[in-house]
């Protein structure tokens, strides 16, 4: 495999994973670590001296338009994700960048149209397709293992009153994060992931977390209608007070079986027809907890580059997020069914 | 369900596991007659079961007009002849393992289930036994790849079994039969027909009065070219592991599955597509009801038959696989004795 020169975008507070991305990068063999860039001195030094980075910045244009660079990786605050992913890709590089790919569907269109003419790769950050219980989910659906699939559902369940205190901008009074880019895109992407292409949504959101601790809506259920005739649903809560204080989960059903799966738990189920009339069961797998998504979804992108094929979750599949998540706000507002509107790329 | 199909049973210990049919309103089968060699016992189960025939002579129970099925149930050794005069009378049979006891009387019974066009249903446990069924699906479903090598045991301290059934020690029982037949059949149903088969056995006299050898272990090797492995201790004290298991070992995964009366079975399996390789478990209950806990499983396998009288299908295991497996622990037994390879009789 060729050495790749990468430069990181933010490792600092105002992130999406802190300095996540940079310790994984420095784990890779063929990979060189050049530059690092955040607007915190302190954070901008302790993760350049802990990953062996000398080139530090606070300008994010010597990472964006660095010309000697082959990949740049996107990790700053949700708003600004397009704008930084656009320049890296007009200075012809490939991009890892965190979720969302842009604030509304039309701006990550763009970013991904850009993609497209440029036959450049941009791999977004939808982590949990990594998980290996959620891949184990996933590949039982592939495989035909559970016949048709008539419900694919996705939940991502987070406690986030620690992570508050840990990245103030997600709480800031006058431009908070918001909840559906920080929250219900991940089990969008997994229910994308798993039951193919959604065509309509209706959504419903109500406030979980105190006034105190986030000022917007943060609870979110969306019902779903797949172009398969599936029918599922998807679950976005943080402000939820619960122990662990973070989990997700997966579940698939078919005509043939259902495939369950949860982080937290660190297990998936199968429920097939073993032909022993429900004695029994269901098969339980434990996965080992000592899965790296964001290392996966890294090395998932060199493979990608390497073998010029799309990354695992590419630019036009967080498009095709972001057209259900716009979809779903909608809805919230009419209180009727939405379609999705997916634009061509 | 009308009770549309009369049974007779031979033999009341292993037999009595039939008795429950009578309360099952899913199954077309109501025990009619029974029969063993103790008119007080048999007479007390007739009563309890409300079955409406018991004799201590096995021919009055095949000669019953209200008799469609007979259940043979008896000491291994008197298998062979209850059976043929079971089909001689036209008898569909349920016969528990082992079939018999040698090559001639199997050959003899494939021709005679032939001539006769009756259904044959050789009652080996393990083939439904959830643990076991589940871990076929798994090896059907191609989730374990291409099978390397298959494993099976059946383990048992067999001094607790004696007290019981006196017959096991006084004939004594042939445990390269009565014993090794369980796992091989599975074995069979998992694989196919075994090619051919090297074996050793001893006696650890732990019972004095047992003369024979009761302690086997045989390497198979299979048709397909899967190797086999098989354990069967009889003479011994029981081991703290399952009383009976298989291993499955395919390209794709391994998958070990285990069984003990009364006490449930497990499935423990890792797949190569996860990293890792987590092992994935499957938990069956304890089932209890019946001689040994096997009362559900011998539902299950009525079950088939039922379906099998219906619809004309064979039954599985039938009177061919019964066959194969007296024929293979028959070469078995012929290599405990010469020490040497021996090839495994399968054109019945």
């Amino acid at each position: 495999m060729a050495d790749y020169r990468v430069g990181v975008v933010g490792v600092g507070s105002r992130t999406v994973h802190g300095p996540l991305w940079a310790r994984n990068l420095a784990a890779i063999p063929n990979i060189k670590l050049v530059r690092l860039v955040d607007e915190e001195p302190d954070a901008l030094a302790r993760t350049a001296a802990e990953v062996g980075v000398d080139q530090t910045s606070a300008d994010p244009r010597t990472v964006l338009e660095a010309d000697d660079l082959d990949i740049a990786i996107v990790n700053t605050i949700d708003q600004v994700h397009a704008e930084q992913v656009d320049a890296a890709l007009d200075s012809g590089k490939h991009v890892l960048t965190d979720k969302p790919l842009g604030t509304d569907t039309a701006q990550a269109a763009a970013v991904a149209s850009k993609a497209k003419k440029a036959g450049l790769k941009v791999a977004v950050g939808h982590v949990f397709r990594f998980l290996p219980q959620y891949e184990f989910v996933q590949k039982r659906v592939e495989l035909g293992e559970l016949g048709e699939i008539f419900h694919v559902e996705a939940g991502y369940v987070h406690d986030m009153r620690p992570v508050w205190k840990a990245t103030p901008w997600r709480t800031d009074p006058d431009e908070p994060q918001n909840p559906w880019f920080g929250g219900a895109l991940h089990p969008i992407d997994l229910v994308h992931w798993v039951g193919g292409e959604v065509t309509s949504v209706c959504a419903v959101e109500n406030k979980a977390s105190s006034k105190e601790e986030f000022p917007l809506d943060d609870n979110a259920v969306i019902l779903l209608k797949f172009a398969s005739g599936a029918v599922g649903r998807v679950w976005s809560t943080m402000g939820i007070q619960q122990n662990p204080g973070f989990q997700t989960f997966c579940n698939a059903f078919g005509d043939r079986g259902s495939c369950l799966a949860n982080s937290s738990r660190g297990d998936a189920e199968l429920h097939v027809d073993w032909g022993v009339d429900g004695v029994g069961g269901p098969l339980q797998i434990p996965f080992s907890g000592g899965a790296n998504p964001n290392l996966s979804c890294i090395l998932d992108l060199l493979d990608a580059i390497e073998n010029d094929r799309a990354p695992r979750s590419d630019a036009a599949q967080a498009v095709r997020n972001m057209a259900v998540l716009d979809a779903a706000v909608k809805s919230v507002k009419t209180e009727k069914f939405e379609p999705v509107q997916i634009p061509v790329i | 369900m009308a009770k549309s199909i009369g049974v007779g049973v031979i033999g009341i210990g292993m037999g009595s596991t039939m008795f429950p049919l009578n309360l099952d309103e899913n199954s077309p089968f109501e025990v009619r007659s029974i029969c063993s060699g103790t008119a007080s016992k048999v007479e007390a189960l007739a009563k309890e079961w409300d079955i409406r025939h018991w004799t201590t002579d096995y021919l009055e129970v095949i000669n019953r007009p209200d008799v469609d099925v007979i259940g043979v149930y008896s000491p291994d050794h008197l298998h062979a002849e209850h059976v043929t005069a079971a089909l001689e009378a036209g008898k569909h049979i349920v016969c528990t393992k082992p079939m018999v006891t040698s090559v001639e009387d199997a050959d003899r019974l494939v021709k005679l289930v032939d001539e006769k066009g009756v259904k044959f249903l050789v009652g080996q446990t393990m083939r439904f036994e959830p643990e076991f069924t589940a871990a076929k699906s798994q090896l059907d479903r191609g989730l374990l790849g291409d099978l390397i090598l298959v494993e099976g045991h059946y383990v048992h301290d067999m001094r607790h079994v004696f007290p019981f059934t006196p017959w096991r020690r006084d004939v004594p029982q042939d445990l390269m039969y009565g014993g090794i037949s369980h796992p091989l059949d599975i074995m069979r149903w998992l694989v196919g027909d075994i090619e051919e088969v090297h074996a050793y056995g001893n006696r650890a006299g732990l019972t004095p009065e047992v003369k024979i050898k009761n302690n086997f272990i045989l390497n198979v090797k299979f048709v397909n070219g899967v190797m086999g492995r098989v354990l069967g201790m009889y003479d011994v004290v029981h081991p703290p592991m399952p009383m009976m298991g298989i291993g499955l070992w395919g390209t794709e995964g391994t998958l070990m599955a285990d069984y003990t009366d009364e006490k449930g079975g497990h499935i423990n399996v890792v797949y190569d597509e996860i990293e890792g390789q987590p092992v994935g478990t499957f938990d069956f209950p304890p089932e209890t009801m019946g001689a040994y806990g096997h009362g559900d499983t011998v539902l299950r396998y009525m079950s088939q038959f039922a379906d099998c009288l219906e619809h004309d299908r064979e039954p599985s295991p039938n009177v061919r696989d019964g066959a194969k497996s007296v024929s293979t622990c028959a070469s078995a037994a012929r290599s405990v004795e010469i020490g040497e390879v021996v090839k495994v009789r399968n054109d019945f």
